[in-house]
């Protein structure tokens, strides 16, 4: 009897799981192993990386006790691994419908997630200039990498938002151990009101526990202006000058003995921005990540290249500055005046058509509404010095203007 | 058995088939190419020594120590969540959702789940269970054994809830 049972068990499984269709598109199966070759990479470097780290922790160690250098304990903060175990925060987190709602919108939008959505921030930003309700929603990609979207109402002007007209503002992808994320909006969208200036609006969310961050803008001036963000519940918005975005700005995270850093999203209808990693090898650059021929890499400094040859996730890496006349506008930073850059006894030299450049001024690359340093002039007059050393560079941003 | 290039072209003959292995084991799709994802990344770090007759057993081998680790993560899901997150293009049709197999699969403990993926799905012996699923030939025997026990009670409590909630078609 238990015998004929189990029989009809088997085979009633046999039948229906018979039934089950497994179907991938081609294209489903070229991400998977773009993603596949892309993580194995990283692991090599990882691997490199944690030797090296090793090696300078073990020197460091050794250094400290010869020297009998001591430190008081600093209050230390423990980052979490992935955003997604951050919780839900902000004083709209518990309105259940407003986060549902949030995670509808960008389900239906042009880039919905695929898997099980995160909600880390629901709240509403109030300023007498600009205030809206940000939802902030994360989706894991795979156990390195996570997809970030930031849902939000229009700018509004009176401190009014309207939490039931939600809209995705800005999209990225971020790595784990990131310490913050936020997005960057480098002009306002056409329902937002318009703020004074002319700016943008960025806002950040960091860590549990961090309520001191700083963003920082290579545009505005040849120095990097930093400017420090209070996030009481951990978040925060601010609004910014003309110019400054995501290809040209990082938030920095205090803790340590060097900050931490991360990318800022860029608005769902400017340029494109995903990280990247880059790595030296022999005389070629690498470029890792979401790549292709003729993508711009930057740093929030300035220009590190643009991608040459790309053969599967990998692209070369193009440095020489003059072949940045392919992708834009090459030009002074404040007075506009076009200028031509050439290659040379290895270095960069500029001619301008016009106007008087002196010794440290800037000289930018301009793509449409994409603003971002290419150099600035050296102290012979002559030449251009580079902001951003290729060779050094690891992690970087990959722009394709929209 | 090969470098790189031979690698990619195994996963597009073979992404389609492991990802229907995974899919029986999780239950949900995502989960499924979560896991596939992270098994190929471990397949492409000893591509080179895997045997060339062997690699769809190899590959499923590590999907599964995949979904172990993966299980061991998740929390418990009921039925009923299950089955609202079944997402896949074909489903049987004698079936409703309820009681769709993949959402009765999801109600056994893991490694009687793939025990039983293994011999009815995969229809392999109790020998090549065992050394797919890195346990004994007894172990094998007695998960299989427990996993059919628990999906025939499983059906037939189902069935004993459509009988009381429509008794009409007790007549029929």
């Amino acid at each position: 009897m238990i015998a004929d049972e189990q029989d009809r068990t088997v085979t009633r499984l046999r039948h229906e799981l018979g039934a089950v269709g497994v179907r991938s598109h081609a294209d489903q199966v070229d991400r998977v192993l773009r993603r596949v070759h892309t993580r194995r990479r990283e692991q090599r470097q990882h691997r490199i990386q944690m030797a090296t780290a090793l090696a300078v922790v073990l020197i460091a160690v050794a250094g400290a006790f010869v020297v009998g250098w001591r430190q008081s304990e600093q209050d230390q903060i423990t980052a979490t691994e992935h955003v997604v175990d951050w919780g839900l925060r902000g004083d709209l987190a518990g309105n259940a419908e407003v986060v549902r709602h949030a995670e509808t919108v960008w389900r239906s939008g042009p880039t919905p997630p695929t898997g099980r959505v995160y909600p880390v921030y629901a709240g509403r930003h109030i300023e007498r200039s600009a205030s809206l309700v940000v939802v902030a929603l994360v989706t894991p990609v795979d156990r390195m990498h996570s997809r970030v979207a930031f849902v939000t109402s229009p700018i509004s002007d009176n401190q009014t938002p309207d939490v039931k007209s939600l809209s995705v503002r800005a999209t990225t992808v971020i790595g784990a151990g990131q310490r913050a994320i936020g997005f960057l909006n480098a002009r306002t969208n056409p329902r937002d009101a318009r703020l004074r200036g002319g700016g943008g609006l960025g806002f950040i969310l960091a860590e549990p526990g961090v309520t001191d961050v700083t963003y920082r803008s290579s545009l505005v001036d040849a120095q990097l202006v930093e400017t420090p963000v209070r996030l009481p519940d951990g978040a925060g918005g601010f609004v910014t000058q003309q110019g400054v975005a995501a290809w040209n700005s990082i938030i920095e995270i205090p803790g340590g003995p060097t900050p931490a850093t991360a990318n800022f999203a860029a608005g769902i209808s400017e340029a494109s921005v995903v990280p990247v990693t880059l790595a030296a090898t022999g005389t070629e650059i690498k470029v890792t990540g979401d790549v292709r021929d003729g993508d711009l890499i930057v740093t929030a400094n300035g220009v590190v290249g643009l991608v040459g040859v790309v053969t599967g996730s990998d692209g070369t890496l193009e440095t020489r500055l003059s072949e940045l006349r392919r992708f834009g506008e090459v030009e002074t930073a404040i007075t506009k005046h076009p200028v031509r850059l050439s290659e040379r006894d290895g270095g960069t030299y500029f001619e301008a058509e016009r106007g008087e450049i002196r010794a440290g001024n800037r000289i930018v690359l301009v793509v449409g509404d994409v603003t971002i340093n290419i150099g600035k002039v050296a102290e012979d007059g002559a030449r251009v010095e580079r902001l951003v050393d290729p060779t050094t560079t690891t992690v970087a941003m990959r722009v394709r203007p929209s | 058995m090969g470098d790189e290039l031979d690698f990619d072209g195994f996963v597009r003959e073979r992404y389609d088939q492991l990802l229907r292995y995974a899919v029986m084991l999780t239950g949900r799709r995502w989960d499924a190419e979560e896991i596939l994802q992270e098994a190929l990344v471990r397949c492409l770090r000893r591509w080179r020594k895997v045997p060339a007759d062997n690699a769809v057993a190899y590959a499923r081998k590590a999907v599964y120590h995949e979904f172990l680790r993966s299980a061991k993560r998740k929390t418990v899901v009921t039925l009923d969540e299950i089955a609202d997150q079944l997402d896949l293009e074909d489903f049987s049709g004698a079936v409703v959702a309820r009681e769709h197999v993949l959402a009765v699969l999801q109600t056994l403990p893991p490694r009687q789940r793939a025990a039983v993926v293994a011999r009815i799905v995969l229809d392999l012996t109790e020998a090549q269970a065992a050394v797919e699923l890195g346990c004994s030939v007894g172990t094998v025997k007695s998960l299989t054994s427990r996993g059919l026990a628990k999906v025939r009670q499983t059906w037939k409590a189902g069935e004993a809830a459509d009988a009381v909630a429509t008794p009409g078609r007790r007549g029929a």
